[in-house]
């Protein structure tokens, strides 16, 4: 009997051990935060990506994974929101099996509010819910260009609908359920209609309460499971005066926003060609902070020797709010693996900086993690 | 007028007007606009020696900016009661104003307003004339003064709320700029922790982050109306608490949040000594120019000037002439720095030499920082 307690302690102990070492984050690392964001792959391309994640993620010790999935996935809430060919239930375990084996934290990601529609293509959610468009006044066109007269970047859908949480909740809890996840990331990034005068339920309100007000359902739903929200930084930045711009920043108002939301959202902070110092401005206002690069290689070591160095010299307080490094890639996950052996396919080519061809997602990987591994090294 | 002479007048006039660009705005192009140096003022028989300095030592360091912190140190006119025994003349003035005017130094007087109305057991001239402004007058000073007291008394604070109080304080300010001819006023304002006090009938009950903007807008826009900007200390605007930075260098009396309600054209100057908090990214993404301020770290310094350094090279045009420089601070008598930028260490420095580390001194900080800043120049 006192053998069988004693090995019971230790398997309950290990499942603890376990169960604390995927959400939980190294306090003294360098980096607490080592992570790519990647699109979900096609059903064709799990095999491959599997394979990438044990042969190329877990060597680097990248543990995270922002998973950006939309509606790349079987839902059965509401079958009618997957994409056709969307991933099973079957090929997504065995991502999770992979991240699982090599202590990955998968965080999957659904784009709220924003991002409902791409080009000329309106997103799975407005196609089949066509009552949560914020601006149902403005047509897609036939012939997407940017810019172009109705400012239209991509629709948004109204988060002051009296039905929108409902389908939303349904997917995002059958996504974190699926991938096991005890974090959500959802999105939110370069919101440009939002507040539309035309909408009944949010003209005149203050865009900054808006944004605010989804930031905190969507967090208070996730906190119910135990489950943190991830959203990427831009509208918390005043683009104007700061002269960040409209996409990494916001101009319509809704920065503000930064001291009506909860401080435990974690702010994921995207500046591709400048390393901007916001995560200095988001961890002072209290919140954790990942910088993420993209296809700048320089840019990119420069803003993680930034982040090790604003870690050596914080405050005890401080210190945990800067919390690491995630590099994003903005491209089809299998072009994302071609490209980073070497193969600039059709489906790579899209990613490579217009003006360097040195710059790309899989190089910024590269250089970025080698510059991560120096810095653990140093210290 | 023939060709010649109005081409003379011409040039007369362009240099002319180069030189009162050049004087005032500092250029945009430099890595560090504010080359600063913050000191007390010197007493009558210091005046001399310290205008030597300024030629021999702040000059040759193309120190353009010098915040003097004068106090009741100068024989005001307007209320003759508040000054110091043994105050400056304005003809010692003259001589010092003379030697920046000479040297393009831009002079920057400081009296404290709201807080430091006292130090250690002794309330300043203000409050021993004018006790009525007391915010605490139900606190006695100590016969002895020791830190830290029940009374969490650190210095003396005025109500900023008192009908009389700006009519007296405007006057000196005033007083003060024109005699040293300044184009901006440093108001300290640090470190207060005495404000909105639960007795004050004037201030109970009013949110402390309004009423320490409302007193800084005030005074922003009385030296406004004459053309004069507002320099002062940051550590109200910093959230001390959640920062971990402490209630010195940033505010635990709910302050912080001023920073929304003051108008943008303040400049901040934001003072660190042990660590190089990053703190000035966060008055330049509210929009504020802002100066890093070390002290006796001379490590310290030298990383602050490498960051202020790398925040100008990488920000967005908008971002960059924000990060407006560096100031030397030295919190010793004017004399006791001179001693030890000269290697003695007297009765009148030792105080201000690291208790840990002999080698910290605000004099040695001052040599490694400008020897950092000019070496970052050179790269530039």
């Amino acid at each position: 009997m006192k053998k069988t307690t004693r090995l019971i302690t230790i398997i309950a102990l290990l499942f603890i051990w376990q169960a604390g070492s995927v959400a939980q984050y190294s306090e003294d690392a360098v980096f607490p935060v080592k992570g790519l964001c990647i699109n979900a792959p096609n059903r064709g391309g799990v095999d491959r990506f599997v394979k990438f994640i044990g042969d190329e993620l877990a060597p680097r010790e990248v543990n995270t994974l922002f998973i950006l999935g939309d509606y790349n996935y079987q839902f059965e809430s509401y079958p009618q929101l997957a994409d056709s060919g969307a991933l099973s239930k079957t090929d997504v375990k065995k991502i999770v099996a992979v991240c699982k084996k090599h202590n990955i934290r998968i965080i999957p990601q659904i784009n709220l509010i924003g991002h409902q529609s791409w080009a000329g293509n309106l997103g799975n959610l407005l196609t089949h819910f066509p009552e949560f468009d914020e601006t149902p006044h403005i047509e897609m066109p036939e012939k997407y260009v940017w810019p172009n007269d109705d400012f239209l970047y991509c629709k948004s859908y109204c988060p002051l609908h009296p039905d929108v949480h409902k389908v939303l909740f349904a997917v995002i809890d059958e996504i974190c359920d699926v991938y096991e996840a005890d974090a959500f990331h959802g999105g939110m990034d370069e919101i440009f209609y939002l507040g539309d005068d035309k909408c009944p339920r949010c003209k005149g309100i203050d865009k900054a309460e808006l944004f605010a007000g989804e930031v905190r359902k969507v967090r208070d739903h996730l906190a119910q499971k135990n489950r943190e929200l991830w959203i990427w930084g831009d509208r918390f930045i005043d683009g104007k005066t700061t002269g960040i711009g409209f996409w990494e920043g916001s101009y319509n108002y809704t920065w503000r926003a930064i001291d009506m939301v909860p401080k435990d959202v974690v702010i994921c902070d995207w500046h591709y060609e400048r390393p901007d110092q916001t995560p200095v401005y988001f961890a002072m206002k209290g919140f954790r902070v990942v910088t993420c690069p993209w296809r700048t290689p320089p840019a990119a070591v420069m803003q993680a020797e930034d982040m090790a160095r604003w870690r050596k010299y914080a405050t005890p307080e401080m210190k945990p709010k800067y919390y690491g490094m995630v590099l994003t890639t903005w491209m089809d996950n299998a072009g994302f693996i071609d490209g980073f052996y070497g193969n600039v396919s059709d489906r790579a080519k899209g990613a490579v900086h217009p003006r360097n061809a040195e710059n790309t997602p899989w190089d910024t990987f590269k250089a970025m993690y080698k510059r991560i591994d120096e810095l653990e090294k140093e210290k | 007028m023939n060709m010649k002479t109005r081409n003379i007048i011409l040039s007369v006039i362009l240099v002319l007007g180069m030189n009162l660009l050049s004087s005032a705005q500092e250029s945009s192009e430099k890595l560090f606009q504010v080359r600063g140096f913050c000191i007390g003022a010197p007493k009558p028989t210091g005046v001399d020696r310290f205008v030597k300095f300024i030629n021999e030592e702040l000059a040759p360091r193309k120190v353009n900016t010098l915040v003097l912190l004068v106090g009741y140190n100068y024989q005001y006119k307007s209320y003759p009661q508040l000054q110091d025994s043994g105050a400056l003349s304005k003809k010692d003035v003259k001589k010092i104003v003379a030697a920046c005017k000479k040297n393009n130094i831009r002079i920057i007087p400081d009296i404290n307003l709201l807080g430091h109305q006292s130090g250690g057991n002794k309330v300043n001239k203000l409050l021993q004339n004018f006790p009525e402004f007391d915010e605490t007058p139900h606190i006695k000073m100590p016969e002895k003064y020791v830190w830290p007291n029940k009374d969490n008394l650190y210095a003396k604070s005025y109500c900023p709320l008192h009908p009389e109080v700006h009519k007296v304080i405007f006057a000196v300010v005033d007083e003060l700029c024109d005699v040293f001819e300044a184009d901006a006023f440093h108001s300290g304002m640090d470190e207060i922790f005495y404000l909105g006090d639960d007795k004050c009938p004037r201030c109970k009950g009013v949110d402390k982050a309004k009423l320490f903007a409302d007193e800084v807008t005030l005074v922003r826009n009385h030296l406004k109306e004459k053309n004069r900007e507002l320099w002062l200390w940051a550590d109200r605007f910093l959230d001390g608490r959640s920062t971990g930075i402490g209630f010195w260098e940033a505010s635990y009396n709910f302050t912080y949040r001023a920073i929304e309600m003051v108008p943008k054209d303040i400049v901040m100057c934001d003072w660190h000594y042990e660590r190089p908090d990053q703190t000035p990214i966060y008055f330049a993404m509210n929009g504020f120019r802002v100066i890093t301020c070390p002290w006796r770290t001379p490590s310290t310094a030298v990383i602050q000037t490498e960051d202020m350094a790398r925040w100008v090279k990488y920000a967005t045009p908008e971002m960059k002439p924000r990060y407006y420089g560096m100031m030397q601070t030295c919190w010793t008598s004017t004399e006791g720095f001179i001693d030890g930028f000269y290697g003695t260490v007297n009765d009148r420095n030792k105080r201000s030499v690291h208790p840990r580390n002999e080698a910290y001194t605000p004099w040695d900080t001052f040599r490694a920082m400008y020897k950092k800043m000019d070496e970052l120049e050179g790269t530039h």
